[in-house]
């Protein structure tokens, strides 16, 4: 991820000129503050909430001052405690802000149960910083406070370039009442708004005294319930705004994704000096990048060198920031690995979009609403291979990305030449999640029964890829001795469910050149007594526990939100037991499932052969599609339990009479 | 608790001085330590401790650490960081990169250094700050090399020093060089070995000591270990005395010089209780004239109505804040928590006393290591009837009789006066008394599902543990947490209702009543019916593992007890019921047993946890305990036709 200070540099490009007659025109709220006696209602609790925010309002308010362009960003919340978990949750308060932002004020008092005012002493103020991020924080403990008391917090803030795209939130884990925003600009200046899950529409108030006025009122919103298979930032009520238009310059579609394709081009492929791009050159000669090679073996030959031997540091100061210290130094900040990543493939001559998208399980990247918020993560794409890079994840390689940035919209810039110059456009395209098959998690299972059906030898075999594997293969080769050991037992406790010191294991395709092309294998032989029951002189063999736990979906409730899942992937199974000479088998019937998904996108197949004494069980469960309404819930989650159900699946063995 | 931080921020980045300008001979290093991905070259301490005149006392701590990489992936330990505080004030630093280049070395300088402030979990503000850089160029064979230096403030701060650290380190160096006039006394933790004694070279400037260990295993990190002080070999050096014109000055000699000094610092605490406090305790106290009862009133007001927030910064780590404050903001540390009790209980006519012990992260006595490094932690002791009460305001829902279980069985320092100081020791609360008691009745309803009521009795650490857990958590996060909490058979377990008795009553035992049902439970075989009972199958993953390195450790004695009753359904008979069987030693011990009557089958299951340390050589045992508990749990009854 760019930091704060590099993407603003990159996206935004050179500042644009306002020109304006209200330079000395008073700012609305500047004298805003709360009252002497407040006389807050107590919110009528239902069911047992622990909080409830009783006001939130924010004013927005953009201005010039005659040194620059300015948002005054005003809070004004007062929050209701209506239990244990509200005092803990809110006696503590953190404020932060960023390197350019100046936090002009912050007050906090206490209405407490006995409807005492307890003003807060600045003194109590703790101050912390972090120059690496530039942010400043100011954090105290809040006085007082009690059961039925209301927290109230105004803070003022004065901020810059705040005007490409940012997101308010309105809702949250806790019931919220009397909402309003404000946005005010000098005239000429027109904002845009995108209110997204529902949220209402921000409406045009009023042009007075030189100003536009937007607002939004909400007499209340329901707290945000948390279901599983759903994100929670990416679909609570909140908006986008941006500023779109300056009638001053006659400037309009500002923000737009065209002038952010030229500034993030221009800032990856034209800021690096010839020093830059001669000492990459170099380096790509030294890794031994060659002409032979095809743009697969050059993009993986590259990828993999950097992504073991240097480092990607949150900061570093400004000198350090450019490609020829990252390669002495092994280490950079993201969006110098951009640049260099970028350059790189450019001097290899490898065909590659820039592609800046957002974490869907934040926000969902919307391609019809323009605004810089959306452009926070960059991948590279390979048309000619159909496939995705991410420069900042040391454990991803070439194929794959962070999950949540697929299966999402992105602004794809490419380079166009018009003459001698190169320059860029931009097109926002979908970025399509990756089949299922490319993450598995598969076992092979061989359970002996035949010695002691009470104590079986078993050898498992797990075969992971994808999602499944990335941060194991990717990092295996790095850690060391032990904690390779520590892994490897882990990943078989994780199926066995059990502790056993007697375990052999092997690791196969451990490197992180495998990643991607090769499954990860974690072959292991136990002997356990966890799968086996006694049920007098008959034996009891739980062989559905042989695939590992499964999480069993219960929903009492009606389903409120969409399902989401990270990604698609595939778990197939095959478990071959031998069966003991001198017993029968039964209830092998419990071993066939066939739970489909109506579409066929999803579904959970197992059946049975019994060869002889062996016992063949194949299982096949897929998860095809990453979005279900909520509708599609009911049957998506009968594919889910179904493996649940499975799980739970045994086989009896009778001695033969 | 006190100044943990800073009292590990000289131990973890603890490092030594190069010697004679010899660079790391990367391929032994390699050959040595196959298999790890980075070595401590040298680790080297060296502390000047000097008399001035005027100022007195002056500890200055210079440190180096260097360590070589043996890995590819080098680069991505290139960023580092150097803690201090306002105890601890930080010196000149110098931190450079040593890169392979050929047979040599190359030396890369770091010249960029950023502040910044740092947050430990769990305190919410504690002052200390740190200084981060990166080490440019790290590759495999690459020594990352930090010299700093730090300046110590208050001499009874004197931190300890370790030998082991998370890497292997092959050349462990403590120089301590004292001035002639200041004596030194030194506490052994785990450091008995030969190995571990220092040589003393004594001058007519003074002493130098000095400890030179080479090949020290890295610090082992397991599941339930205790607190690394209770096995890692460390040093605990402290002053008892200096000459001045004056005569001897007392530092640390022994307890009552500990004590004096945390007396001098109690002093300054106010601890007159303003009008708001007073009506307070007037209005708790109305017509109570039992003096335990009374103490009760108060000790649960203060466990309701103020917070734990751990502020630590400066002497704030040791000098509790006034009593009238504490109450107006509604929250304190430890150490105010203490105060207000202090103050409260006195206005109240009674007697009781400020107490520091150290939390069982700490394996020290008072006798062994008369030094603030021995205590973390400020509680307050009562005594009624001959017997002491240990008053944790940092609890919520511990009765007066129960101390907090994390200083079980640690020594206590009890301030009964300025001067005079006692020393006891927190009782060890039996496996008996913290118990968990499920008791159901159970039985086979449609589609082999299983389905009944039960009750679930928690005493002891049990009950405080969830009653605290309870009371901060609204009805959905309840429904969720007992769902999880009382889950057991299968994850197909559904509760189907539940009461919670007793919350807010703190001598009273938490009560549980629960429906529930489990699907496809049971198990149907033609005629029979197999059902296994052990539904509350605690410790099926409790077995240690062989290599285990560090003793294990729980955080109190416990006892558990399983009841299921099953009612046998109509035209089924008993066909097998599990054979009883027991383990028992002292340390812990468990019996299994089903019988029938009627038409029922009742089975018990019972364990106990009576130890707080499980040290190595009783691992066999356990782990024999822990396969006999599993096999029982294996067994079904079988039901069949009649």
């Amino acid at each position: 991820m760019l930091d704060k200070y590099n993407f603003t540099k990159a996206i935004i490009g050179v500042f644009l000129l306002f020109i304006s007659s209200n330079l000395n025109g008073q700012i609305e709220y500047e004298d805003y503050t709360w009252e002497d006696e407040p006389n807050f209602e107590t919110p009528k609790i239902v069911g047992d909430i622990s909080e409830v925010i009783v006001k939130d309002k924010t004013v927005l308010e953009y201005y010039f001052d005659g040194n620059g362009f300015y948002q005054f960003d005003l809070r004004h919340k007062v929050t209701y405690i209506a239990s244990e978990a509200g005092v803990e949750e809110n006696n503590k308060i953190y404020l932060s802000s960023a390197g350019d932002d100046q936090i002009v004020y912050q007050i906090a008092r206490v209405i407490n149960s006995k409807g005492e005012l307890i003003e807060f002493d600045e003194k109590d103020i703790q101050e912390g910083e972090n120059e690496e991020s530039g942010y400043t924080y100011k954090y105290f403990a809040l006085e007082g406070l009690d059961i039925g008391s209301f927290v109230e917090v105004l803070f003022l803030q004065k901020r810059t370039d705040m005007y490409n795209g940012d997101r308010e939130y309105f809702q949250s884990r806790v019931p919220t009442y009397n909402i309003d925003f404000e946005l005010i600009c000098p005239e000429g200046l027109i904002f845009s708004f995108h209110s997204i899950n529902g949220l209402a529409e921000v409406q045009f108030d009023t042009l007075k005294d030189e100003k536009n006025y937007w607002s939004l009122s909400i007499d209340s919103l329901p707290a945000f319930e948390v279901e599983e298979l759903a994100f929670v930032n990416s679909n609570l009520q909140s908006l986008v705004y941006k500023l779109s238009e300056n009638e001053f310059n006659g400037a309009s579609d500002l923000a737009s994704y065209g002038s952010a394709s030229k500034n993030y081009y221009s800032f990856v492929y034209k800021s690096p000096s010839k020093k830059d791009i001669k000492a990459l050159k170099k380096f790509l000669k030294e890794i031994g990048i060659n002409e032979q090679m095809d743009d697969e073996q050059k993009i993986r030959k590259f990828e993999s060198y950097v992504k073991e031997n240097f480092a990607i540091l949150p900061y570093v100061q400004p000198a350090f920031a450019q490609i020829k210290p990252l390669i002495k130094n092994k280490a950079s900040n993201a969006a110098t690995f951009t640049q260099f990543y970028a350059n790189a493939f450019k001097l290899m001559d490898i065909k590659h979009r820039l592609v800046l998208t957002t974490d869907r399980s934040n926000i969902r990247f919307d391609k019809d609403f323009e605004a810089y918020n959306f452009l926070q993560s960059t991948v590279f794409y390979f048309p000619s291979l159909d496939k995705y890079l991410q420069p900042n994840s040391a454990n991803y390689r070439l194929g794959f990305i962070d999950q949540e940035l697929m299966h999402n919209y992105g602004l794809f810039i490419k380079e166009v030449e018009i003459g001698d110059i190169t320059s860029a456009i931009g097109q926002v395209k979908f970025i399509d999640a990756l089949s299922h098959s490319e993450s598995a998690n598969n076992h092979f299972v061989k359970a002996d029964l035949s010695v002691d059906p009470l104590e079986p030898e078993i050898q498992f075999e797990l075969h992971m890829s994808g999602y499944y594997a990335s941060y194991l293969q990717t990092a295996y080769s790095q850690i060391s001795d032990d904690e390779k050991t520590r892994l490897e037992e882990s990943l078989v406790e994780m199926v066995t469910m059990e502790k056993n010191d007697q375990a052999e294991l092997e690791v196969i395709n451990g490197s992180a050149e495998d990643f991607g092309l090769k499954p990860m294998i974690v072959k292991s032989t136990v002997n356990s007594i966890r799968f086996s029951e006694k049920a007098g002189e008959k034996i009891i063999f739980k062989i559905g526990e042989l695939i590992g736990p499964q999480s069993e979906m219960y929903s009492e409730k009606e389903r409120i939100h969409a399902v989401e899942s990270d990604f698609n992937r595939e778990f197939i199974r095959k478990l071959e037991i031998t069966l003991p000479e001198n017993y029968d088998v039964s209830n092998l019937e419990g071993l066939n499932f066939d739970v489909v998904f109506p579409d066929e996108s999803a579904w959970f197949k197992s059946n049975y052969k019994l060869e002889g004494n062996l016992l063949i069980v194949e299982v096949e469960e897929y998860y095809k599609r990453i979005e279900y309404s909520k509708e599609e819930f009911e049957d998506y989650k009968k594919v889910i339990n179904a493996a649940a159900d499975f799980n739970k699946a045994v086989i009896y063995l009778t001695e033969k009479s | 608790m006190l100044k943990l931080k800073e009292l590990l921020s000289l131990v973890f980045l603890a490092s030594c001085l190069m010697l004679s300008g010899q660079n790391e001979d990367f391929s032994y290093f390699q050959e040595k330590y196959k298999g790890n991905t980075a070595v401590n070259s040298l680790d080297k301490t060296i502390v000047n401790i000097k008399l001035d005149k005027k100022k007195g006392i002056s500890i200055q701590v210079e440190e180096e650490a260097r360590k070589i990489f043996l890995k590819d992936n080098a680069a991505q330990f290139s960023k580092d960081y150097i803690t201090f505080s306002e105890h601890f004030k930080l010196g000149d630093i110098e931190v450079y990169s040593l890169i392979p280049n050929g047979d040599k070395y190359k030396k890369e300088k770091v010249k960029e250094f950023s502040k910044k402030t740092e947050f430990s979990p769990g305190i919410f503000h504690n002052g200390s700050e740190s200084i981060n850089f990166f080490y440019p160029s790290l590759s495999k064979g690459s020594v990352a090399v930090a010299k700093y230096s730090m300046e110590l403030s208050i001499p009874q701060l004197m931190s300890s020093f370790y030998f082991s650290s998370y890497y292997p380190t092959e050349l462990r160096e403590i120089v301590i060089n004292v001035e002639a006039g200041i004596e030194l006394d030194f506490s052994y933790q785990n450091a008995s070995d030969e190995k571990f004694k220092p040589t003393v070279l004594t001058t007519r400037k003074g002493k130098t000591y000095t400890w030179k260990v080479r090949d020290i295993a890295p610090v082992s990190i397991e599941d339930n270990s205790p607190s690394s002080l209770y096995f890692s070999p460390h040093i605990i050096p402290r002053i008892t005395t200096y000459e001045t014109k004056e005569g001897n000055v007392q530092v640390l000699g022994g307890i009552q010089e500990l004590y004096n000094w945390y007396s001098s610092l109690v002093k300054e605490t106010n601890k007159e209780p303003s009008e708001n406090l007073k009506e307070i305790v007037d209005s708790l106290l109305l017509g109570e004239d039992d003096d335990l009862e009374k103490i009760k009133r108060i000790y649960y007001w203060v466990q309701d109505n103020i917070r734990y927030v751990a502020f630590e910064e400066g002497m704030e780590g040791f000098i509790p804040d006034d009593a009238a404050s504490v109450c107006d903001k509604r929250y304190g540390d430890c150490k105010g928590l203490s105060s207000i009790l202090y103050t409260m209980i006195n206005y109240a006519g009674l007697e009781a006393y400020f107490t520091w012990v150290g939390t069982r992260n700490r394996p020290y006595r008072y006798e062994e290591v008369p030094t603030p490094i021995v205590d973390d932690h400020m509680i307050l002791s009562f005594k009624y009837q001959d017997q002491f009460y240990f008053l944790d305001g940092t609890s919520n829902t511990n009765p007066i009789t129960e101390p907090t279980s994390f200083i079980q069985g640690k020594e206590v320092m009890i301030g009964i006066n300025e001067e005079q100081l006692q020393i006891e020791t927190v009782p060890v609360k039996s496996a008996d008394y913290t118990k968990y008691v499920d008791t159901l009745r159970v039985s086979i309803g449609e589609n082999a599902s299983l389905e009944g009521h039960g009750q679930v009795t928690l005493s002891g650490f049990y009950a405080s543990r969830i009653k605290s857990l309870v009371k901060l958590r609204n009805t959905d996060e309840l429904e969720d947490f007992m769902e999880s909490y009382l889950e057991k058979g299968s994850n197909k377990f559904e509760l189907d209702t539940f009461w919670i008795s007793n919350i807010s009553d703190r001598e009273a035992n938490l009560k549980i009543d629960y429906k529930f049902h489990i699907k496809d439970y049971c198990r149907i075989n033609g005629e029979e019916i197999y059902v296994n009972l052990s539904l509350n199958n605690i410790y099926t993953n409790a077995n240690l593992k062989k290599d285990r390195k560090t003793p294990y450790s729980v955080k109190f004695k416990s006892s558990f007890k399983s009841v299921v009753i099953l009612d046998i359904p109509e035209a089924y008979e008993l066909s097998y019921l599990p054979k009883t069987q027991s383990f028992e030693k002292e340390e812990f011990g468990c019996s299994m047993k089903a019988v029938s009557s009627e038409n029922k089958i009742i089975q018990n299951i019972e364990e106990y946890d009576n130890f707080l340390i499980l040290e190595k050589e009783s691992f066999g045992d356990w782990n024999n305990m822990i396969k006999s508990l599993r096999k029982y749990y294996r067994e079904s009854v079988t039901l069949k036709k009649v």
